[in-house]
């Protein structure tokens, strides 16, 4: 038996899911903060591999030359040095995960609330106040589509119906768990139009390799009335379960 | 058992050894010595079990919609190669070489409880045991992953023995590393020669103790948390509240994350050896890099969180705090390592070409690391293969090259023959060149957007190029590994005598007969520093000066 995730169920306290930073659009929080690790990641490489080289290089001339291997091995002064130097960079970093993590000081309430029921092994997604549904089977290439508008605050609220599983748009560069007792909230907010793959990223069982689902961007005129269609069908009795599953490319 | 022989003139008047057993002494064997060859002999052999299941795996990766292997086998090898090679592969290891070589760098004649230390052998290898023969149960083996999140490692989602014998493999295993890791530490405190001060211990000492210390003190949550894995077994209702989800998670990462430090600690410990002795130079940077080890044991404690960012139930700053924090030992340690070859007269042996790999490979794990730390990252990189190529590059790039330097370093000490330098070379190329084909694509289908344990996936985004490229990798991993086994045969029939001390080294494991008595020395030379048979040679050197003849 399928536990749903709305309005009314009696779940665990909300989660503090998905801050970040000045704004809601996580793609751009995360390229910002990964092209500055990137970067001190490819210079300390860089770093490492030319100072073994410059080893080698002194080490052969040594030889060459007859020298002694050097016989100093404390100083205290250049020791006390690079662990400063390596504490400041660590301190940047921090300073980093920690802006970026950030709750944005201004959210706009949010006009879309959508509810999302991972099990084994698909999605549900339900959406406030309308009583539209849409899931799909996961199996043949069906699987089930987020619709969102773009430019629009929306509420996202996660929970599983059986084991924790993950909802993870790689486009949108984020995840969250879904665990089966504790809802997970969080808002975002697209930028773009556009339909991009989905996944499970938390090991769920024998089908977990095909728990995907589309997340689909739309503009909010497209968005509204696609709603007011699905509920219009609702309404004249259409069945729910399956009605969107969209035939993979 | 009250008298342990500290003095060494009275271990020298031991009487001589009770006449040899052969193959049934080493399983009732109390000499430290056959105990470690024992230890990381079997963690081998099983080294190439669980490695014949990652090959297995990255065929059946290898192109998309492929179905070499049904997903329900495949399950149970990526959990069984992933909990195999942390219970019962690198963790005793790293501790089993620390059991042969710690009596013997701070000059003790054995090592303190033995027989709680073969115990400890012969728990991890019912461990395995337990963990390989879910194989033949009715659902097959453990099949949730290492890390097996409740509630679908409860009977309701995985029944079945399989899984329950995950949960016995865990328990046996952890305990058994912690009768391990107890004497080692009780050694190295009470049973140092004259002269061994702390501050004069080598550098892999000091690993082993940091190791024997988060043993101790994050070992006992895994017995926690697989204790209630077997509960929700039997009582999966349990689990309908998020608080033992959460309290499981808790558990395991507590655990899970200290583990990763005991499987890498006595690895950097064998480099520092390696990179010392080859560059010909006293280990660079000695009180730092002790105040860095104690340093991780110590954060290693707080920074198991950052497994949990994607949550949504934990103080994700906090963490990402505490693991960013690692940078600062970690940096110590590399300044440590290059600050020794700089300067230095190298011999480019097997031994330090590893130590090399290791110093570069750790590196990119640790980068990444990093990156997983931050927490507007990891909300990408949690659970994609990103993160298994990011551990793959510390556990194998890392511990496993270190593994290699120590055994091309030490293996002429334990058996007493060399290992042929030039098939070491070959071994060294290719598993450098195995390594990064393996597991740099790793990186990148992660950041693609690859789910990790996935059994197969949908062509069309990408990925089959990638895992073709990875799936190379391994198989050249294998034909080094080939190699390795070929040298190691090869030596043991040739019997190339190594001597005493083959390499000029600097610790007092070389002050002794390749391979040592059962008491280990005869006479333990005087100790000064953490150094101390370098000091002897260039004390003979100046002697030699004073007298006029050449050094």
């Amino acid at each position: 038996m399928l536990r749903e995730a709305g309005p009314g169920g009696n779940y665990g306290p909300v989660g503090q899911g998905g801050r970040f930073g000045d704004s809601l659009d996580s793609r751009h929080v995360f390229g910002h903060v990964f092209g500055i690790e990137i970067v001190i990641a490819c210079v300390v490489f860089g770093a490492v591999l030319g100072l073994i080289a410059l080893a080698g290089i002194w080490s052969h001339y040594k030889r060459r030359h007859g020298q002694e291997p050097w016989r100093k091995s404390e100083h205290h002064l250049f020791e006390g040095a690079y662990t400063a130097v390596i504490a400041a960079v660590a301190a940047f970093i921090v300073f980093l995960s920690f802006t970026s993590n950030a709750k944005p000081a201004h959210v706009p309430p949010a006009k879309v609330h959508v509810y999302v029921t991972a099990y084994q092994w698909c999605w549900r997604f339900t959406y406030q106040g309308t009583g539209v549904s849409i899931t799909a089977t996961c199996e043949d290439g069906h699987v089930p589509t987020l619709e969102l508008p773009t430019h629009t605050v929306v509420h996202m609220s996660l929970i599983s119906a059986d084991v924790v599983h993950e909802m993870w748009v790689p486009h949108l560069r984020f995840k969250m768990e879904a665990f089966p007792d504790h809802v997970n909230a969080w808002d975002t907010e697209l930028y773009s139009t556009g339909t991009w793959p989905g996944r499970c990223s938390e090991f769920c069982g024998i089908y977990h390799y095909a728990m995907h689902f589309y997340l689909k961007a739309v503009t909010p005129a497209t968005f509204t009335t696609w709603l007011h269609g699905e509920e219009a069908k609702l309404h004249s009795g259409h069945t729910l379960a399956g009605n969107s599953g969209e035939a993979l490319p | 058992m009250s008298t342990i022989p500290r003095r060494l003139e009275r271990v020298a008047a031991t009487p001589p050894e009770a006449p040899p057993l052969g193959l049934l002494g080493y399983f009732t064997a109390t000499d430290h010595k056959k105990i470690g060859v024992l230890t990381v002999t079997t963690s081998l052999i099983l080294f190439f079990v669980y490695g014949g299941m990652a090959i297995t795996m990255r065929v059946q990766l290898a192109q998309p919609n492929q179905a070499l292997v049904p997903a329900n086998m495949y399950d149970q090898l990526f959990t069984v190669h992933g909990s195999g090679m942390i219970f019962t592969v690198i963790t005793p290891i790293a501790l089993g070489l620390g059991v042969y070589m710690v009596p013997l760098q701070i000059g003790a004649p054995g090592i303190a409880a033995p027989r709680t230390v073969l115990l400890g052998y012969w728990l991890n290898v019912c461990g395995a045991i337990a963990l390989l023969s879910g194989f033949f149960t009715g659902n097959g083996a453990a099949q949730d992953g290492w890390y097996s999140y409740t509630p679908l490692s409860s009977s309701v989602y995985t029944p079945g023995p399989g899984q329950s014998l995950w949960v016995v493999a865990g328990f046996l295993s952890v305990t058994g590393m912690m009768c391990m890791a107890v004497p080692m530490l009780w050694t190295v405190l009470r049973m140092r020669a004259p002269g061994v001060t702390p501050l004069r211990l080598p550098v892999f000492c000091w690993s082993e103790i940091v190791s024997c210390l988060m043993v101790v003190a994050a070992f006992p949550s895994l017995l926690a948390a697989v204790g209630l894995v077997a509960y929700g077994r039997t009582n999966p209702a349990i689990f309908s509240n998020d608080i033992w989800d959460i309290a499981y998670q808790q558990l395991f990462w507590f655990y899970g994350h200290p583990v990763v430090y005991v499987m890498f600690f006595p690895f950097a410990g064998v480099v520092v050896e390696s990179l010392a002795t080859f560059a010909g130079r006293r280990y660079n940077s000695y009180k730092p890099t002790v105040i860095a080890l104690l340093m991780f044991a110590a954060l290693s404690m707080s920074v198991y969180g950052h497994h949990m960012f994607t949550t949504g139930q934990i103080a994700n700053d906090y963490y990402s705090l505490t693991s960013i924090c690692l940078i600062i030992p970690a940096g110590i340690e590399y300044f440590g390592y290059l600050g020794t070859i700089i300067g230095g007269r190298i011999r480019w042996t097997t031994s330090f070409l590893f130590s090399l790999g290791f110093v570069v490979q750790f590196l990119i794990g640790g980068l990444t690391g990093v990156m997983l730390g931050t927490t507007v990252l990891d909300y990408d990189f949690h659970g994609t293969y990103f993160v298994v190529g990011h551990f793959h590059y510390t556990l194998f790039g890392g511990s496993v090259f270190g593994l290699m330097a120590g055994i091309y370093l030490w293996f002429p000490k334990v058996t007493g023959y060399l290992l042929d330098e030039r098939l070491g070379k070959v071994h060294f190329w290719l598993m450098a060149l195995g390594t990064n084909t393996a597991f740099m694509p790793m990186l990148i289908l992660g950041f693609t957007g690859l789910p990790r344990r996935v059994s197969t996936y949908a062509p069309g985004y990408g990925f089959g190029t990638l895992s073709a490229i990875s799936t190379a990798g391994a198989f050249i991993i294998g034909i080094a590994m080939a190699v390795f086994v070929v040298n190691v045969i090869r030596s043991l029939v040739r019997k190339v005598p190594a001597g005493p001390d083959p390499w000029g080294g600097h610790s007092l494991e070389w002050a002794t007969s390749s391979p040592p008595p059962r008491y280990n020395f005869v006479a333990v030379p005087p100790v000064h520093s953490y150094a101390p048979l370098l000091d002897l040679r260039l004390e003979a050197e100046k002697e030699g000066d004073k007298q006029g003849r050449p050094a």
